[in-house]
């Protein structure tokens, strides 16, 4: 399992079918400086984007905050991206790095590492969220993949929910693969003993 | 007024601006078990010891350049802060009048922060995580703590590690860490890299001319990755290491005391050398790569 | 005659890191049927990663964030701040965290020097060679960015600085002779990447120390 939204271009460009015409025109707007283009690209991404924040941080607040982060960021580069594919790309990257410099920064003032239990955490503003209708047991998991040091519960969503491999992962996290590997056997084990 | 009374008086006030401002201090003030401790003292010396007591002890001199000691906290944590006038920031070499020495107790289990810019820092017994950003002055931490991180850019950083994650960044200062287990991180220019531990999971270190030296036993499962440009690096494992080697550098020599079976190989792009090989299952990893400097690994 | 619960340990430990072979896999499944509490144990992690690759990847935001945005955005630029150079820094080494992740990874080399290797495919090359233009570009920015800043360094330190940029750029000056040679050779042009990545680190080290002085 592999999501194509994490692999490489394909290469140097090809004849682009009509369908694609649009998109290439939303691209242009968007490296003209065309807020509207820009607007349009935020409405298609900002669900997939904050589903991944709110994944790794468990907390709406710092969700959006990361969620917002990438997208001006996103614009300060606009004239950057190759493609739609490329910039959907980059917004998830560049959320995992802004995640992961918002834990050092944090660290640094409250000397915390990254592997710290953040558990208790999930109070009023930081509850784990629950799509409507899902069953008690969504919760538990929320709670549970809560509950994961930072580091854990990145590696276990990057390789199981987002389907990156260790070697991506590694890059991804500033850790070996072997490391990411020992990560991923951890985070398993203490995520079924919690369910349990 | 008699001559010697004079005179007395005229060395008095001469002597005074030197000693005027400086000020011995010892205060104190309660602090959570496991709350956060931030240090601030920009020059001079710092030095930190955990205890049993739910108090902050601070003792120590303040320099006559110096503004006051703060002192000042609540139910999460307690702020120590020594500061000092702007414009002497840049004057590293002309800072004596600045140097504060501050011995400091803290709850044991409590988090320490410290950063300072010239002060030596010297943190023993603390349980917590400790974190040291300095620019000039010698870190040494034997702490037993849960996470140690240190950056600097010059001074020197001896850590004895006692199993606690190691994150280390400095330009040319030279780091050692004793007691490493688990995970260990190193980024550095020229500082050199003597690390030695047993049981470490994840050693990842980066330089570019300081020497690598690597001593002790590795875990049954995890990784080394060594890159260096101009570093020479040398392992000195157990024999019966077991685990995947991939050494490689582009101008330097390759020895190793294990998998004698297989040859160095000549790539095709000389003068590349390479050694790939394994003594175990691929649990555990072994990368190492130098620009030009030579690679040994050894078994004791 | 093989240790059956340390073969099925330590099959466990392997599909619980991600580094299962298929073939693996079914050994390990065979063995669960000889062995109920293995049985029970993967069941328990099955069921517990299901639940995970079941998580919608997509949440809406419970308020719009466009209105935060829209004010956050800068006005146009006009000079070229190093927060952005750093940015583009982050940027190029995502690039190249995607690029050279996604290279395959080769098998162990077994031949002497000379011998035809596999050329990496075209595609996978252009894009080494983009990656490798772009973080030069990076580095250029980054240094005019921060020479202000480094020149501000201890004068011994920054004489070190200067001297290990030179390292750099000297290993760099090897890699690009040896690709003169060897244009379609992945792990020179891996090596490349990874040496400029280190180049553009070693900048934003030094940058970052000195604006604490």
């Amino acid at each position: 399992m592999h999501d194509a939204l994490w692999e490489l271009e394909a290469g140097p460009d090809a004849a682009l079918p009509a369908a694609d015409l649009a998109e290439e025109r939303l691209l242009r707007g968007l490296r003209r400086g065309d807020a509207g283009a820009f607007e349009t690209l935020y409405r298609r991404h900002a669900s997939s984007l904050y589903g991944l924040a709110m994944r790794l941080t468990c907390r709406a607040s710092e969700a959006e905050e990361l969620t917002q982060d990438v997208f001006v960021r996103a614009w300060e580069h606009r004239e950057d991206f190759r493609s739609l594919e490329h910039f959907a790309r980059w917004l998830k990257r560049v959320a995992v790095n802004g995640w992961i410099n918002g834990l050092r920064r944090r660290r640094t003032a409250a000397g915390r590492p990254l592997d710290e239990d953040d558990g208790e955490r999930d109070a009023a503003d930081g509850a784990p969220v629950t799509p409507a209708g899902s069953p008690g047991l969504r919760l538990d998991l929320e709670r549970a993949l809560a509950a994961l040091t930072p580091r854990l519960r990145a590696v276990l969503l990057l390789f199981d929910l987002y389907g990156l491999r260790h070697e991506e992962i590694a890059e991804l996290l500033d850790m070996t693969p072997g490391a990411s590997k020992v990560q991923l056997h951890r985070a398993r084990t203490r995520l079924r003993e919690t369910l349990q | 007024m008699s001559r010697t009374l004079v005179f007395a008086t005229l060395a008095a006030l001469a002597l005074a601006p030197a000693l005027r401002g400086q000020v011995e201090i010892e205060r104190r003030r309660a602090a959570p078990a496991r709350g956060e401790i931030r240090i601030d003292n920009a020059f001079g010396a710092v030095v930190v010891r955990g205890w049993d007591r739910a108090e902050v002890l601070v003792r120590g001199v303040v320099a006559a350049g110096a503004d006051e000691l703060h002192l000042e906290g609540d139910q999460e944590g307690v702020h120590i802060a020594v500061s000092v006038p702007d414009s002497w920031f840049h004057a590293a070499g002309e800072d004596a009048a600045f140097r504060s020495t501050l011995e400091v107790q803290i709850p044991a289990g409590a988090s320490l922060g410290i950063q300072t810019v010239n002060a030596t820092v010297d943190v023993q017994g603390v349980v917590g995580e400790v974190e040291v950003s300095t620019v000039n002055g010698n870190v040494r931490i034997a702490a037993g703590s849960k996470a140690i991180d240190v950056e600097t850019m010059t001074g020197a950083v001896e850590v004895r590690a006692q199993g606690a994650p190691v994150e280390i960044e400095t330009i040319s200062g030279a780091i050692t860490v004793a007691g490493a287990s688990g995970e260990v991180g190193i980024e550095s220019v020229s500082g050199t890299v003597d690390v030695a531990g047993a049981d470490v999971s994840a050693l990842q270190v980066k330089t570019t001319t300081g020497g690598v030296v690597f001593r002790g036993s590795i875990a049954a499962r995890g990784g080394i990755e060594i890159e260096t440009f101009s570093s020479p690096v040398r392992l000195v494992l157990p024999k019966t290491t077991r685990a995947v080697f991939e050494l490689g550098s582009f101008g330097g020599k390759i020895e190793s005391a294990f998998c004698s079976g297989t040859p160095v190989t000549r790539e095709r792009f000389e003068p590349f050398r390479q050694l790939r090989c394994s003594t175990g299952p691929d649990a555990f990893e072994i990368q190492v790569r130098t620009h030009d400097a030579d690679i040994v690994l050894a078994a004791e | 005659m093989t240790d059956a619960p340390h073969r099925n340990d330590e099959l466990l430990r392997r599909w619980l890191a991600g580094e299962s072979t298929e073939t693996e896999e079914r050994e390990l499944d065979r063995a669960a049927l000889a062995s109920p509490a293995l049985a029970a144990e993967l069941r328990a992690h099955r069921r517990a990663i299901a639940e995970v690759r079941a998580l919608p990847r997509e949440l809406a935001p419970e308020r719009d964030l466009w209105p935060e945005i829209v004010r956050r955005l800068p006005p146009p630029r006009r000079r070229f701040p190093f927060a952005i150079v750093a940015g583009l820094a982050a940027a190029a080494a995502l690039v190249v965290a995607v690029r050279v992740a996604e290279a395959p990874r080769e098998a162990p080399l077994a031949y002497a020097a000379g011998d035809g290797a596999p050329a990496a495919p075209a595609v996978e090359l252009a894009a080494y060679a983009e990656t490798g233009r772009a973080l030069a570009a990076t580095r250029d920015e980054l240094r005019r960015a921060v020479a202000p800043r480094l020149d501000a360094l201890p004068p011994e330190t920054r004489r070190m600085v200067f001297e290990n940029l030179e390292t750099i750029d000297r290993a760099i000056a090897d890699i690009e002779a040896a690709l003169v040679r060897l244009p379609a050779d992945r792990e020179l042009a891996r090596t490349y990447i990874s040496y400029r990545e280190r180049e553009i680190a070693l900048l934003r080290q030094a940058n970052r120390l000195a604006a604490r002085l």
